[in-house]
C-alpha cells in the first residue's frame, strides 16, 4: 500500500514537473500530410485545404480535409489521402472516416493515441483513352510525443488496401506505410512542421499492366495562427514518382493551404434551433 | 489621449457600478431634469458642471453620485432600486440624443472623443524590414509576419523584373516573381536573350539572427519554381533551392551560401526526351552565392552579389552543355526614400564568366514594403 500510494505521488509530482500548459489555440487534426492524434474538439468544425502551384503545368493538385468534432475523444471526417497517382502527381483520393483520440492521461512519457478508419472512395484518372479507378481504405494508428519546449514528434502507421483498376484488370495490394512528423514551434504563432510520409503508389509496369506499390513523399513548411480560428500553411516538398529522386528539384512542389475553424454548434442553434442547451447552460 | 482613455475607461467601470442601480430608478421619470442613464452625458444645465479642465474629468464620477447632497437626485425615486446589471453600461439611444444636447450647450468635452475609444485599433510595434535579397542574390533576412514586399526593375537590355512577396509568421515567406536573369541563346553566333515572362513561385522559410544562440547568423532555405515557359519552341522549367546565412556586424551585412540548381528543355515538336540538368551529376547544379550590403550612411547601402542562373544554349551540339549555370555579378546602390520605399540602381553582368562588358545592364529598381496588412491582423500587438 506504501509502495501503490509512494508510485502515485512520484506520478503526480512527474505530472507537475513535466506537464505543459495547454496551448489555446484549436488543435489541429493534421500536419500537412499525416494526421495527429488530437481531434477538433466538440462543437467545432475543421475546414482545412491546400493546393499545389507548381507541381505540373496548368494542374492544380489539391487536397482538403472536413472534420467535424464528436465530443472530446472524436471526429467524423471527409478527407483527401495522400497517394501517389498513375501520372506520377499527387492524387488525392477522397475517403471517409472516424479518427478516435485514446483517453490517455497527459503524462510527459507517455504519447497521444490515435486511431482512424477511413472508407476510401473511388477516384477516376485519365491515361490516354483509358480510364484508371483508383481507390484506398486505410486504417491509422498514430502517436504524438511531447517534448520539452513544445516540440512534437509524430509517429505513424498505415495500413492500407489499394486497389485499381485498369481496362478489365484489377489489383488490390495490402501496404504498411509509416509516417513520421516532427513540430517545431518558431515563433508565438508559428510552427515548423517537417513530415516525411509513404503513400501508395499506383503505377503501370512495362506490358501497361496496373502496379500498385509504396512510395514517399516529404514536405517541409510551416503553420501561421493568424488567428485562434484560421490558420495559414507553407510548404514545400517532395513526391517520389518514376524516375526521380529528391536531387531532382523539378519535382518539387509549393503547397499553400489554411484551416478554418468553426462552431458548429451556434451556425445548428441560429439555423436549426438545434444545439441550443450548451449556450444555456 | 491614452491617459484620458485610462481615465474614461475606469470612470465606466465606477460608474457602471455605482450609479446604474441609483439612475435605473429615474429611468421612467419623463421630467426635464431626467438624469441621462450613461455616466458619461453630462448633467443638464440644473446641476452645471464644473469648468472644462484636466481635473474636471476626474471629478465626473463624483457628479455623477446622484445621492449626495452636492448632487441630490433629478426626481424623487418612486420605484425601488433595481440592483445594478453588469452587463447594462449604456444607452446608446439616450447617449447620442444627451450628448447632442450637450454638444449645443458647448459642452464638447465629451462627445467627440468617445468613439474613438472603441474604433482606433491598437498599433503594434514599428517592424523593422530587411530586405530579403540584395540585388539577386537572396539574403536569410525574413519579412516580418504579414508584411508584402514589391519590387519592380527595369534595364537598359529592355529586361523587366518584379517581386511579391508576404512575410508568413515571422519565420517564412511566399513569393510570386517574373525574373530576366535566365537566358536563352537560339543558336550559333546569336546573342542570348532574356526569357520573358518566366514566372516562378517561392517559399523561404528559416530563423533569425541570435535567435538559437548569441552571434548566430541569419539561417533560410529558399525554393523557387517556375510556371512551365514556352520559348522558340521549347518548354522551359527551371527550379532552385537557396542555403543562405546572413550576419550583421555594424554597419555591414555579409550573406553566403549556396544555390542547388535544376532545370528542364523540352523541344515541343520533336519526340525527343527532355533536357534536364540533373541528368549530368549534382556537380553541374550547385554554386556558391554571396553577398554584401554596407551602409555608411542612415539610409544609404552599397550593394555588391554574385548569384548564378541558367542559361539555355542551342549553340551547342552536346545536350550536356544545352544547360549550364552561369555566374551574374551586380552591384549598386540603395536609398531609402522613406519608411517603406527604396530605389535601388546598379550595374548588372549577366555573365562574368564571358567578361563581356559589353553585355552589362544598368538597372533601376523600386521597392515597396506595407506592414498594414500586420496592422489590420493585429499581428505583433
Amino acid at each position: 500500500m506504501k509502495a501503490i500510494v509512494t508510485a502515485l505521488s512520484l506520478l503526480l509530482a512527474t505530472r507537475v514537473s513535466f506537464a505543459e500548459p495547454e496551448v489555446k489555440t484549436i488543435p489541429s487534426g493534421r500536419l500537412f500530410l499525416m494526421p495527429v492524434a488530437d481531434v477538433v474538439g466538440p462543437y467545432r468544425l475543421s475546414l482545412s485545404y491546400e493546393g499545389s502551384l507548381l507541381k505540373e503545368p496548368g494542374v492544380l493538385s489539391s487536397a482538403g480535409v472536413l472534420a467535424v468534432g464528436i465530443g472530446d475523444l472524436a471526429q467524423l471526417e471527409y478527407r483527401h489521402t495522400s497517394a501517389i497517382g498513375i501520372q506520377g502527381q499527387s492524387a488525392p483520393l477522397p475517403a471517409v472516416g472516424v479518427q478516435i483520440k485514446l483517453p490517455i492521461p497527459q503524462l510527459a512519457y507517455l504519447p497521444d493515441l490515435a486511431l482512424a478508419y477511413r472508407l476510401g472512395i473511388a477516384h477516376d484518372e485519365e491515361e490516354g483513352q483509358d480510364k484508371v479507378t483508383e481507390r484506398v481504405t486505410d486504417v491509422y494508428g498514430v502517436a504524438r510525443f511531447r517534448l520539452p519546449r513544445k516540440i512534437r514528434i509524430h509517429l505513424g502507421l498505415r495500413l492500407s488496401q489499394a486497389e485499381i483498376s485498369l481496362r478489365e484488370t484489377e489489383l488490390s495490394e495490402t501496404l504498411w506505410l509509416p509516417a513520421l512528423g516532427l513540430e517545431i514551434p518558431v515563433s508565438e504563432r508559428s510552427i515548423a512542421i517537417a513530415e516525411v510520409a509513404a503513400a501508395p503508389k499506383f503505377s503501370l509496369d512495362s506490358n501497361g499492366d496496373p502496379l500498385v506499390e509504396s512510395g514517399f513523399t516529404a514536405r517541409m513548411g510551416l503553420r501561421w495562427r493568424v488567428h485562434p480560428q484560421f490558420s495559414f500553411d507553407a510548404s514545400a516538398g517532395y513526391l517520389s514518382s518514376d524516375s526521380a529522386g529528391p536531387s531532382e528539384v523539378l519535382e518539387w512542389d509549393i503547397r499553400l493551404g489554411a484551416e478554418f475553424f468553426v462552431a458548429w454548434d451556434s451556425l445548428t442553434c441560429r439555423s436549426l434551433q438545434l444545439f441550443c442547451e450548451k449556450e444555456r447552460k | 489621449m491614452k491617459s484620458s482613455i485610462t481615465i474614461k475607461a475606469t470612470l465606466l467601470a465606477i460608474l457602471s457600478s455605482a450609479t446604474v442601480a441609483g439612475v435605473a430608478s429615474a429611468q421612467n421619470q419623463p421630467t426635464n431634469q431626467e438624469v441621462p442613464l450613461n455616466p458619461f452625458v453630462p448633467r443638464p444645465a440644473a446641476n452645471p458642471e464644473p469648468a472644462a479642465t484636466p481635473e474636471r474629468e476626474v471629478q465626473r464620477p463624483d457628479a455623477r453620485q446622484p445621492d449626495t447632497a452636492a448632487n441630490p437626485p433629478a426626481s424623487p425615486t418612486t420605484q425601488p432600486d433595481f440592483p445594478a446589471d453588469p452587463d447594462f453600461s449604456a444607452d446608446p439611444d439616450n447617449y447620442a440624443q444627451a450628448r447632442a444636447a450637450s454638444q449645443l450647450a458647448g459642452d464638447e468635452s465629451m462627445g467627440p472623443d468617445q468613439p474613438e475609444v472603441t474604433k482606433r485599433r491598437k498599433k503594434g510595434p514599428p517592424v523593422v524590414i530587411k530586405h530579403p535579397i540584395v540585388l539577386a542574390a537572396p539574403t536569410a533576412h525574413l519579412l516580418p509576419a504579414a508584411v508584402i514586399y514589391s519590387s519592380t526593375s527595369l534595364d537598359t537590355g529592355g529586361g523587366f523584373g518584379s517581386k511579391f512577396k508576404v512575410g508568413l509568421g515571422d519565420v517564412g515567406e511566399f513569393g510570386i516573381e517574373t525574373t530576366d536573369r535566365v537566358r536563352f541563346i537560339a543558336g550559333a553566333g546569336l546573342d542570348p536573350e532574356t526569357i520573358q515572362p518566366l514566372l516562378l513561385a517561392s517559399f523561404k522559410m528559416g530563423i533569425g539572427e541570435d535567435r538559437l544562440f548569441e552571434h548566430q547568423p541569419a539561417l533560410a532555405l529558399g525554393f523557387r519554381k517556375s510556371f512551365e515557359t514556352k520559348h522558340n519552341d521549347f518548354d522551359i522549367r527551371v527550379a532552385a533551392i537557396e542555403l543562405v546565412a546572413s550576419k550583421t556586424l555594424g554597419p555591414v551585412s555579409i550573406h553566403a551560401g549556396g544555390v542547388f540548381w535544376d532545370a528542364s528543355l523540352a523541344s515541343r515538336f520533336s519526340g525527343d526526351d527532355a533536357i534536364v540538368l540533373h541528368d549530368y551529376g549534382t556537380k553541374r547544379q550547385i554554386r556558391p552565392i554571396a553577398g554584401l550590403q554596407a551602409s555608411p550612411f542612415k539610409d544609404s547601402q552599397l550593394l555588391v552579389d554574385i548569384y548564378w542562373v541558367p542559361r539555355f544554349d542551342l549553340s551547342t551540339d552536346t545536350a550536356r552543355e544545352k544547360i549550364s549555370l552561369r555566374p551574374a555579378l551586380s552591384w549598386g546602390v540603395r536609398y531609402n526614400v522613406g519608411k517603406s520605399v527604396s530605389i535601388e540602381s546598379g550595374v548588372r553582368v549577366p555573365d562574368i564568366g564571358e567578361a563581356n562588358l559589353l553585355d552589362a545592364q544598368i538597372f533601376g529598381q523600386l521597392t515597396f514594403s506595407s506592414s498594414k496588412l500586420r496592422d489590420a491582423l493585429g499581428v505583433g500587438e
